[in-house]
């Protein structure tokens, strides 16, 4: 434990160094990044020890001056460190080597540090006050992050529209925190997890939860601040923003989850109704955007909807007392965090370097990439393969056990369950099925093809040394797709952890074995068909290509002279989509069409900006701003004016106290 | 489990699979009052086309190069997951059919980048709607597949179609009826079949499947036509296991049924390709989401009679 606290003082105390040193951007860079992946690497060792069942570390007491709060660092913690810790690493060393030859690279390592040591913090806080005051510095760090480049105006306003969402979440979280504490002993966790809540308390505290942690993973409707927050933010932060901050809403999730008795069944509902609708909304939103982070901005979204119809159906079974499938549920949904995790840094930061070669991340500019930046091509590839959930990558496991679950789910001779089942299934494969559009556009327009537009400057692939990171992530796919058998028996440790309330449900009635073999054979097949396809490949080319020509121009009808700007683009390529899912999905279009039989020039674009902000939110907060307005007379910035109102509020409440009480 | 002979039985059905797009071809000749292209002629085609040359358009990178083999193979290995003959499938498991599903899914994935390589308006428009119609049909292939576990409290497709007896169709025959009729729609969808696409037509702008292999030539084509063939030998086999399970027969008397499940789909998709217009695009969606609504009306049926 003190080795975990080590490391968290070790990034901190990186950051902070690298912002007195700030004015020599080498130093500078050199303790941030440096203090990042030293802190990370300390504070893997006590993690795997606590995941790998080694070691029960001591619980730590923190003596503050207004009271003291433990930590703990459980199997729970220690899980949803990882991501945290997989990112810190990779991103830290992308940052690291890119601000090292380019200065304009990101290089926010006070804020960056910041909020990578807050979610370190965070984890193990297993006290009320400091939970939310780990959770604020993180939410606070995040805010500094995205509005890193505040001379941009959407910059600024992303990261404004960020810190409000953050904290009406938190004010949720508050209420809930100050509900619990009203019942029990103190604000430790342990003490909340002992109160006696009356009964309907229960389901009060969830959705207090499940709103305040919501805003973070992205529940619908509640995601509106993620997709500009992870657009306008630089690539390294979006990445960590994405793969970890997003995760973090989980971890309260599940924590708050823990502390309450057996879940009920319409606690499992919500979360499965909430995933399916948030997934397929996000797929919808996200094959209308021409914004490349945007659009895998929406991704997250989407695959936060997986995770949460994941966690949800194992809610309904724990209420079912079904213990394989809640077990098999909960073990997908984790699994698919950490699989979102590693896939989302590696596209997050492949999409910075194409965004910082092409200058821009629209997608109807780009095109013909791969040939000019191969390792990035590569590297999106496999994240946007694996991202789709398609196999022969890590995603695709995840999505294969809560699959299980469903289909097991199905079995059960109830309506109810077969409904559940229906909505995991029908949810899964179709939010699927639209993430391979998504993935297949993006790429297919990014990478593929011929360049949209005439060539401004020399595109090149990243430098040798930035390849490392990328290396690392794309080696932490393969870890995560080939010992997955072993890491669902890890995860089944962890899953049980967080079900200790549930006594029947221990490792023999999960039956974990029968998940493990299929599992096996699924790895195997992914195994085999990576193997088969490249050596068919290498064996058609090195003696089966004699004769084979590619010096013609791609076959356009017999038309003469094609054009790189007769390709589909990428609102072409989903206007057939976007059309099923007008109802939600409102594209702006602006152009004039084009007629006569001598046109002028005509020009056409769609934007889409999303259908809840504008048709829920804006209205919502026009109507308080409106209704606030004359309230702004009491904030005139007169300092003394201000102390009266401190003084007057004390005097009230001095007198309700004598008075009232 | 993996079992042998069913692997024998898997590996036969895959070299007959060309078979049945000639026996398709053959009943739209009748249907026609032609003679049409011999029963073979896909055999021909592909031996031929294996002894050309590829051209690649100067656009396409090694995706377009790649792409017929993930086709192949992602094809080739979701045949091992479907039961052939009434047998349990070469592999079989908890949950098999998702990752037969998933592998044509990887095989379409990369079947839309390879149009989009080549940077072809027309194979663009192809890929765009082959992305939607799939999306859509594979919650329709579940559907079903749910009421089937629901039936047999089964999870592997194999387990399924043997506990599928000729008395569960007797008991909920409308339920099977369902099932099978919205599977039927699935087959089409993903073999690109008249009524939502057109095989034959060289017209690219209502073209989805065709039309997003365009630049493909020789050896390439070849095994993408192979693949096809395949994909629809996978999805003919599902159908024929789902009407025609739960026979107590001999292995020979087996294998002729089969054989003759497999003619008959063939046959029934060649009907349907002669007596039914190609829909308008617009139309498609409405057609496969309608494909989901039988299985759902399927399922709703199944439970009420719990």
């Amino acid at each position: 434990m003190q080795q975990y606290l080590v490391a968290l003082i070790i990034i901190m105390a990186g950051g902070v160094l690298a912002f007195v040193t700030r004015k020599s951007r080498n130093v500078s860079t050199f303790l941030g990044a440096g203090s990042a992946i030293l802190g990370a690497l300390v504070a893997a060792w006590p993690v795997a020890r606590v995941l790998l069942g080694r070691a029960d570390l001591p619980v730590l007491m923190l003596q503050f001056p207004l009271g003291e709060a433990t930590l703990k660092l459980d199997a729970i913690s220690a899980f949803f460190a990882l991501p945290v810790l997989c990112l810190l690493i990779a991103v830290s060393l992308f940052s690291g080597i890119d601000a090292g030859h380019d200065k304009h690279a990101y290089d926010g390592w006070l804020f960056f540090n910041m909020l990578s040591a807050s979610m370190l913090l965070l984890l193990v806080s297993a006290n009320a006050v400091l939970f939310l005051v780990a959770w604020e510095l993180m939410s606070v760090a995040a805010f500094f992050t995205i509005a890193y480049r505040d001379e941009i105006v959407s910059a600024r306003s992303a990261g404004w529209k960020y810190l409000v969402a953050s904290h009406i979440g938190t004010a949720a979280l508050m209420l809930l925190f100050a509900m619990l504490a009203a019942q029990s002993a103190g604000f430790e966790f342990s003490q909340f997890a002992a109160a006696q809540l009356p009964s309907g308390m229960h389901s009060v505290a969830f959705l207090l939860a499940l709103f305040g942690f919501g805003v973070k993973f992205g529940l619908l409707p509640l995601h509106v601040w993620l997709p500009d927050a992870h657009a306008f933010a630089d690539a390294p932060v979006s990445a960590v923003l994405s793969g970890a901050m997003i995760k973090m809403g989980f971890y309260g999730l599940l924590r708050i989850l823990m502390l309450l008795p057996a879940p009920e069944a319409f606690w499992g509902w919500i979360l499965v109704v909430g995933g399916l609708l948030t997934g397929i909304y996000a797929m919808a939103m996200a094959l209308a955007q021409s914004d490349l982070k945007k659009v895998i901005a929406y991704s997250s979204i989407e695959n936060a909807g997986i995770i949460m119809m994941g966690i949800g159906c194992s809610l309904v079974a724990i209420a079912w007392k079904q213990p394989f499938i809640a077990g098999i549920a909960m073990i997908g949904a984790l699994l698919h965090i950490l699989n979102h995790a590693v896939c989302k840094g590696l596209i997050f930061l492949a999409a910075g370097v194409v965004y910082h070669a092409m200058g821009t991340r629209k997608l109807e500019m780009m095109g013909g990439l791969a040939r000019s930046m191969p390792f990035t091509a590569v590297c999106f590839s496999v994240a946007a393969v694996a991202i789709s959930g398609l196999p022969p990558f890590n995603s695709f496991i995840s999505e294969f056990v809560i699959f299980t679950a469903g289909l097991h789910t199905a079995t059960i001779k109830e309506p109810t369950a077969v409904l559940l089942a229906f909505m995991i299934m029908s949810g899964l494969a179709l939010i699927g099925g639209l993430a391979v559009a998504t993935y297949a556009r993006t790429f297919g327009l990014v990478f593929l093809g011929a360049p949209r537009q005439a060539k401004r400057r020399e595109i090149s692939d990243v430098i040798p040394a930035l390849r490392l990171p990328f290396l690392l992530l794309l080696a932490a796919i393969a870890v995560l797709t080939l010992a997955s058998p072993w890491i669902i028996k890890i995860l089944q440790s962890v899953v049980l952890v967080f079900m200790a309330r549930q006594t029947e449900f221990t490792a023999a009635s999960m039956q974990i074995e029968s998940l493990q073999a299929p599992v096996v054979i699924v790895v195997t097949f992914s195994l085999a068909l990576i193997v088969i396809v490249l050596a068919a490949w290498q064996i058609r080319r090195r003696f089966f290509s004699a004769g084979d020509r590619s010096d013609r121009p791609t076959w356009d009808c017999g038309y003469a002279a094609p054009d790189a700007r007769m390709q589909y683009t990428s609102s072409s390529f989903s206007q057939t989509i976007v059309d099923i899912f007008s109802a939600v999905v409102r594209p702006y279009k602006h152009g004039e069409k084009v007629s006569g039989l001598f046109p002028q020039n005509a020009s056409f674009r769609t934007d889409a900006p999303d259908s809840l902000l504008r048709y829920l939110f804006t209205p919502i907060f026009s109507l308080v701003d409106r209704v606030l307005l004359p309230l702004r007379a009491f904030q005139h910035g007169r300092l003394h004016l201000y102390i009266c109102y401190v003084a007057i509020t004390l005097l009230v409440l001095l007198i309700w106290k004598v008075v009232v009480i | 489990m993996i079992s042998l002979p069913s692997i024998l039985i898997c590996l036969a059905m895959i070299v007959l699979a060309p078979l049945f797009p000639g026996v398709i071809n053959k009943t739209k000749a009748f249907f026609a009052g032609r003679q049409g292209p011999p029963l073979l002629q896909l055999y021909y085609d592909i031996i031929k086309m294996l002894q050309k040359t590829s051209v690649y358009s100067e656009t396409t990178t090694v995706v377009t190069r790649i792409a017929p083999f993930v086709i192949l193979f992602s094809t080739l290995a979701a045949a091992l997951l479907v039961p052939v003959a009434f047998r349990n499938a070469s592999v079989s498991f908890s949950g098999d059919i998702i990752l037969l599903a998933y592998l044509l899914g990887i095989g379409r994935f990369f079947m839309v980048l390879a149009a989009l390589d080549t940077g072809s308006a027309f194979e663009g428009m192809g890929a765009a709607r082959e992305v939607l119609y799939s999306a859509l049909a594979e919650p329709a292939l579940f559907f079903g597949l749910l009421v089937l576990i629901n039936e047999t409290s089964q999870t592997s497709i194999s387990a399924i179609y043997e506990k599928l007896t000729v008395e569960s169709w007797w008991q909920n025959p409308a339920t099977f009826l369902l099932v099978a009729a919205s599977w039927m729609i699935v087959l089409l969808v993903e073999n690109a079949r008249i009524p939502i696409d057109d095989p034959n037509t060289h017209l690219e702008l209502t073209m989805i499947h065709e039309v997003m292999i365009l630049d493909y030539s020789g050896k390439d084509l070849a095994l993408i036509e192979f693949a096809g063939a395949v994909k629809l030998a996978i999805f003919s086999s599902l159908l024929v296991g789902l009407v025609l399970s739960g026979q107590e027969l001999a292995l020979p008397a087996q294998l002729l049924v089969y054989a003759a499940g497999m003619l008959l789909v063939s046959i029934v998709v060649g009907i349907v390709e002669s007596t039914i217009a190609r829909f308008r695009l617009l139309h498609i969606p409405k057609f496969i989401v309608g494909s989901g609504a039988l299985a759902i009306i399927a399922l709703i049926l199944k439970l009420s009679g719990n």
